[in-house]
């Protein structure tokens, strides 16, 4: 994993400004959640840093490269969409190793990591299912594998706590995912 | 508490009118009888004249008697069939595939393009669909011409030797296909256009963050997704292009020599130029076993698309 | 831990001009590549009805003339007088209209009547008529104008109609064309108008006739209008039938008489071939024109519909 660094980042979408001037730097292995009103700039933000829309003017740093000009694939992140995302025509198994396969890993590689990855998540016996098949949290983990599987350097995942069902106790849906992540330190 | 009830009493005869009214009022016969006309249409000028066509196949060729199998035995002993046979399927074949892959990378292309300019595109690109076939292929025809020829002006410009389009037998089986590919393609690109749209933008975005380039994107993201209009696609113009008429008809003939023919420019000509009905409905019918088996494949096709929808 | 972030307003050395950095380079290197290719794609596909135009403008001297075939030098509109003052292309022409409002006509009554009812009532065997209906459609003409025909003759000896070389006879063939294609899309349309408005008219106190008046043809009045063009289209390009069952010059609609009797002998007319090939390629394409969309959605809507 490594640092990421946003200087004066700004996204100005035909005249409309979307984000004004963010200067942000969170070091390695930290944690962060951007939080606030919505269409205050968070998705935007986030996309961003994938690479999914250019940033105006400003500069963003993954590591200690610049990567305003790298396209998304290859910044070495990894992304959890709000709908998943998931490729509905593969297996749960190939979505979680596109990214590997496109790269060209070993198969036994790919096999190692995506069980691995599977067996953190808990869905090692739905590997062989397609996304239409799963319940919505089974697409969520799904959707965590694919991003873990790859061991990026980092993880972005827009509007998580969006579509978890509320319980009674608000806090435990949020607690549940803490752990999954910090594991995969 | 119940009325006294008369035993015993014949059904007056309102009531019997009732009774046919409501049968006549039901939901079920009204409906039957709003796709009567359909039905009759379909029944009596299609579904009876395809197997009349199979027993007229049998008889010989002033119609007076049966004759079994006897057109068909001597229509295999027969070089020409053969040829057609082959340029029939070659056609299609060939013709469909440039379609398909003309609409594939030309609906990519537009795909591209911001929302507005889209349909100016569009638009332009589907013009040889819109004239009827008959007439933009009398313009081929003309840009063909052995004497006059467009084409070969431009040839004998850049020094090139002149091209006998439709005299020489490969040149003429290549236009007879350009043609058609011509006028086939913006149906693809219009289909494909439609589906590549249906493709979520998300999943073009999760696969460029999995690492993938363009290329990658359409084989692993596109190509799937599209498939199943792909197929029904493709099954739905080898019908069309197996069954076609008027290019051959009006660019060739089925010349030079017979080597454009396709079944149905055949069966044509000898059924009504050569007088000889039978004949032509018996080279008509060997049609049928190819679009049977794309019928059912579509049929498969649709009813898988509903059940995974 | 993370430094605070600073979210402000634009100073004026902010509020750069947008850089384009080279992922939007790479975008609008793919935007250009996209332009070059559907140029040439475009000029493959337009080709023909422009050297068609091109063509009609000349005169006959210039046309056999050995010089640049892709430019008029000489423009003329004499091929266009002469066609559209000789009767015989202008009964084609009439043929033509007449033949393709019939067709028209009657397609969408049947069309329409029997979409709604396998749209919308259930009866004993609507599934099986849908699909029958589809594969109908799938049965080519080339297959089927041979025996019919052979019909038409028979019924001809039998009873003295005449069935063969009258333009009317077309006006019962083509439907075959035209009506499963049109009961199709128009069943894609109906289907997706909700129940609800049913009920909602069935309360008010509507019958069958009255729910497709005045709710479900004011509803699904763009797909009505996509199958007219659709059926209108077919009817004019029709190449076939008029060729199989029309000889005589007064019965031939326009394809088939610009194919046959403009092509004398030896002698190509070609300034007037390719003037009536246009004038005959315009209804559609003036069509086409204006109701693009329509077109279109006509198209899709078997396909993805069905």
């Amino acid at each position: 994993m490594a640092q990421v660094a946003l200087r004066n980042i700004i996204k100005t979408f035909d005249r409309t400004p979307a984000v004004q001037g963010i200067n942000l730097d969170i070091p390695d292995r930290e944690f962060i959640v951007l939080v606030g009103p919505s269409g205050c700039g968070k998705s935007t933000t986030l996309r961003m840093i994938a690479g999914l829309e250019e940033a105006t003017s400003g500069e963003i740093y993954i590591g200690d490269q610049l990567v305003n000009d790298v396209p998304p694939k290859d910044r070495d992140i990894a992304m959890v969409f709000q709908n998943y995302a998931l490729y509905p025509h593969m297996t749960v198994f190939e979505n979680m190793s596109f990214g590997l396969r496109l790269k060209k890993f070993p198969k036994a590689e790919i096999k190692e990591r995506v069980q691995g990855a599977a067996r953190i998540l808990d869905i090692t016996d739905l590997l062989d299912r397609r996304p239409k098949q799963l319940s919505g949290g089974q697409r969520q983990r799904v959707a965590m594998g694919r991003a873990i599987v790859r061991n990026p350097k980092v993880f972005l995942f827009d509007e998580p706590l969006s579509k978890s069902k509320r319980s009674t106790n608000r806090s435990r849906p949020r607690q549940s995912m803490l752990p999954t992540i910090r594991s995969r330190r | 508490m119940a009325d006294v009830v008369a035993s015993g009493v014949p059904i007056p005869e309102a009531r019997q009118r009732n009774t046919m009214q409501k049968f006549v009022r039901r939901k079920s016969t009204v409906a039957f009888f709003m796709t009567l006309p359909l039905i009759a249409i379909v029944a009596c000028l299609v579904v009876y004249p395809a197997f009349y066509a199979v027993s007229l196949a049998m008889m010989n060729k002033s119609m007076t008697h049966f004759v079994g199998f006897g057109n068909f035995a001597f229509l295999f002993k027969r070089n020409t069939f053969w040829m057609v046979v082959e340029q029939t399927v070659l056609f299609a074949v060939t013709a469909v595939v440039f379609k398909a892959a003309i609409g594939f990378v030309a609906a990519h292309f537009v795909h591209n393009l911001p929302a507005k300019g889209q349909r100016k595109w569009r638009g332009m690109l589907l013009i040889p669909w819109v004239i009827p076939p008959a007439m933009s292929t009398l313009a081929w025809f003309w840009l063909f011409d052995p004497s006059y020829s467009a084409f070969n002006w431009v040839l004998a410009q850049l020094g090139m030797p002149q091209v006998a389009w439709l005299g020489n037998p490969y040149w003429a089986r290549f236009a007879v296909i350009l043609v058609n590919v011509w006028v086939g393609s913006p149906f693809f690109l219009i289909m494909y256009l439609a589906a590549l749209k249906s493709v979520p933008e998300q999943l073009h975005e999760a696969a460029a963050i999995d690492g993938a380039n363009w290329w990658q994107k359409i084989w692993y993201v596109n190509l799937p997704m599209m498939r199943n209009i792909i197929q029904i696609t493709a099954l739905f113009s080898l019908i069309v292009t197996f069954a076609n008429f008027d290019i051959v008809k009006i660019l060739t003939n089925g010349g030079p020599v017979d080597q454009t023919h396709v079944f149905a420019t055949w069966a044509f000509n000898l059924a009504i130029s050569g007088n000889d009905i039978p004949l032509g409905a018996a080279v008509s019918l060997f049609m049928a076993p190819i679009l049977a088996i794309a019928a059912l494949l579509i049929l498969r096709n649709v009813r898988r698309r509903g059940n995974e929808v | 831990m993370t430094t605070t972030t600073t979210i402000g307003k634009l100073t004026a050395s902010q509020r750069h001009p947008t850089r384009y950095g080279s992922i939007s380079r790479g975008r609008r290197r793919t935007l250009y590549w996209s332009y070059f290719f559907l140029i040439l794609f475009v000029i493959f596909f337009l080709t023909p009805p422009i050297y068609m135009f091109i063509t009609s403008l000349k005169s006959s001297a210039e046309i056999s003339a050995a010089i640049n075939p892709w430019w008029v030098y000489h423009p003329t509109l004499s091929n266009y007088v002469d066609l559209l003052t000789q009767k015989t292309y202008l009964i084609f022409f009439r043929n033509s209209a007449v033949v393709s409002l019939c067709v028209v006509s009657i397609t969408m009554v049947i069309s329409v009547l029997a979409a709604f009812s396998l749209a919308r009532m259930r009866f004993w065997g609507s599934a099986t008529l849908a699909i029958g209906v589809f594969l109908a459609y799938l049965i080519p003409d080339t297959l089927v104008f041979i025996p019919l025909f052979k019909t038409f003759a028979f019924i001809h000896d039998k009873t003295g109609i005449e069935l063969i070389n009258h333009w009317w006879v077309l006006v019962i063939l083509l439907p075959t064309l035209t009506v499963p294609f049109c009961t199709w899309i128009m069943i894609g349309y109906f289907a997706s108008i909700p129940r609800e408005l049913d009920e909602a008219a069935l309360i008010d106190g509507a019958g069958y006739i009255q729910m497709l008046r005045k709710i479900f043809i004011p509803v699904a009045l763009p797909g009505i209008i996509a199958a007219t063009i659709f059926c209108f289209t077919v009817s004019w390009a029709n190449f076939l039938y008029g060729l199989a069952f029309t000889t005589s010059a007064d019965q031939l609609t326009l394809p088939v008489g610009i194919v046959t009797t403009l092509i004398r002998g030896d002698v190509y007319a070609w300034g007037q071939i390719m003037t009536g090939a246009l004038l005959g390629a315009a209804p559609p394409l003036i069509i086409y024109a204006f109701l693009m969309d329509y077109y279109i959605a006509g198209l899709t809507a078997g396909a993805t519909k069905g």
